[in-house]
């Protein structure tokens, strides 16, 4: 059995630990906007953006839609399978860029508000691991 | 129940213990460690999407286990002091926070390296590696607060109350992937089954292992140095010291 | 610096982090065994 004074250290402990929990909820609420999550195409077209805002654009690189536009120069979409986005970038990508895998992209909407200009591109790489298989012929 | 556990946990019981296990778990652990290490590296199969850099992931994934594990340690150890006053929760706690400081380091930094050639960067402010700065953080601020107050019993129920507390940022960053939209990819092993190819899996639990047995013996001699600290008769010491 | 050798960077650097920890943890350990031998013989 556990005696009443301990027993009601632990309910004061489990109280403590919930109100400091309750705590850190609000304070991340209020901090998410520090760190560097990203917005997904719709929650781009769902928001009304000043296109100076630099903000960060995840999605999928849409299969069939990457294109060289000259020098380091590149284009490609964007998608989250509900919305798309045209996104620019001209620079060095990472060795996991490539269409049908996940991408952050950091950059403002041009003026017109119908592409992203990207000044760094970050590839968002899956949990999926699986070995290389030599082809085995039969 | 109390007392059934407690007489194995008299300080010159588990002084002996320590003294007895630390350099076996040292020496095994090291062996395993260094033959894990070369299989990982040189025998398992390259990885489709990341080729070979994705081997960091056998150093990366078990010390992430180890830095969160070894907090959730520190807050129970600091829960059972508070409420039973039983002094060897307060050893136990007082050792294994400087363990859990090294595996977090070794987090943030494999990940930083395994960063660059995948993801493009050494460092973004995602919500993973974020909260895992915090909890590094938490550690230095642990360690800070054990000099700071002369008295020892003082020392231990701050450091219980702050463990405690802190203990909140362990399910933060345990689901910080799934609850923002972040870089870090999602867990590869859930209750549904491992996203990472059983070939490649068996690396894991040698890693851990390995490192679980060095862990303990680094535990082991900061436990028998909190004990010699905390004994002051010449008569306890004796018994401790002689056996 | 190939994959394979930034593999091997990372484990070489995680390993010694973690040595470090082993040899002042016994250091710290010996030095106040000693010192507890020398009060007890007094």
């Amino acid at each position: 059995m556990i005696r009443k004074n301990r027993l009601n250290k632990i309910y004061l402990i489990v109280f403590f630990l919930l109100s400091v929990g309750l705590i850190a909820f609000f304070i991340l609420r209020a901090l998410e906007k520090n760190i560097d999550l990203y917005l997904t195409p719709s929650d781009v077209k769902a928001t009304d953006f000043n296109q100076l805002d630099d903000f960060k654009l995840g999605g999928m690189v849409k299969a069939g839609s990457l294109k060289k536009l000259g020098g380091l120069e590149i284009s490609f979409i964007v998608t989250d399978f509900k919305s798309e986005m045209l996104v620019i970038y001209e620079g060095v990508l990472p060795n996991l860029f490539k269409e049908n895998s996940g991408v952050v992209a950091t950059g403002s909407l041009s003026a017109e508000q119908n592409q992203f200009i990207a000044t760094e591109i970050l590839a968002k790489h899956d949990e999926n691991y699986m070995p290389v298989k030599i082809e085995v012929q039969n | 129940m109390y007392k059934y556990v407690a007489k194995y946990f008299i300080p010159s019981k588990v002084y002996k213990f320590c003294s007895l296990t630390a350099m076996p778990a040292f020496i095994i652990g090291m062996i395993i460690f260094l033959l894990s290490s070369y299989f990982v590296i040189y025998s398992l199969p390259a990885d489709v999407e990341q080729q070979e850099i994705y081997r960091i992931l056998f150093i990366h994934v078990p010390s992430a286990i180890l830095s969160e594990l070894i907090y959730l340690f520190l807050a129970v150890n600091g829960f059972i002091y508070l409420v039973w006053r039983t002094k060897i929760s307060a050893i136990f706690l007082n050792s294994a926070i400087s363990i859990g400081l090294v595996f977090t380091a070794i987090v943030l930094i494999s990940g930083s390296i395994w960063g660059k050639p995948t993801w493009g960067t050494y460092w973004v402010w995602d919500a993973r590696i974020t909260s895992t700065f915090i909890l590094l953080i938490q550690y230095i601020g642990l360690i800070a607060l054990r000099s700071s107050f002369s008295s020892k019993q003082t020392t231990d129920q701050i450091l219980s109350i702050v463990s405690i507390i802190g203990a909140v940022n362990i399910p933060i960053i345990k689901f910080s992937v799934d609850w923002w939209n972040t870089l870090h990819q999602n867990a590869s092993i859930t209750t549904s089954g491992s996203a990472i190819d059983t070939e490649m899996l068996i690396g894991l639990p040698l890693m851990l292992g390995s490192l679980l047995l060095i862990s303990f013996s680094i535990f082991a001699r900061n436990i028998q140095f909190e004990i010699l600290a905390r004994t002051g008769k010449t008569t306890a010491m004796r018994e401790i010291i002689n056996g | 610096m190939d994959s394979i050798e930034t593999v091997l960077f990372t484990f070489l650097i995680s390993i010694s982090l973690i040595l470090i920890l082993c040899l002042s943890s016994y250091i710290r350990f010996m030095a106040k065994l000693k010192n507890c031998q020398e009060d007890l013989d007094d």
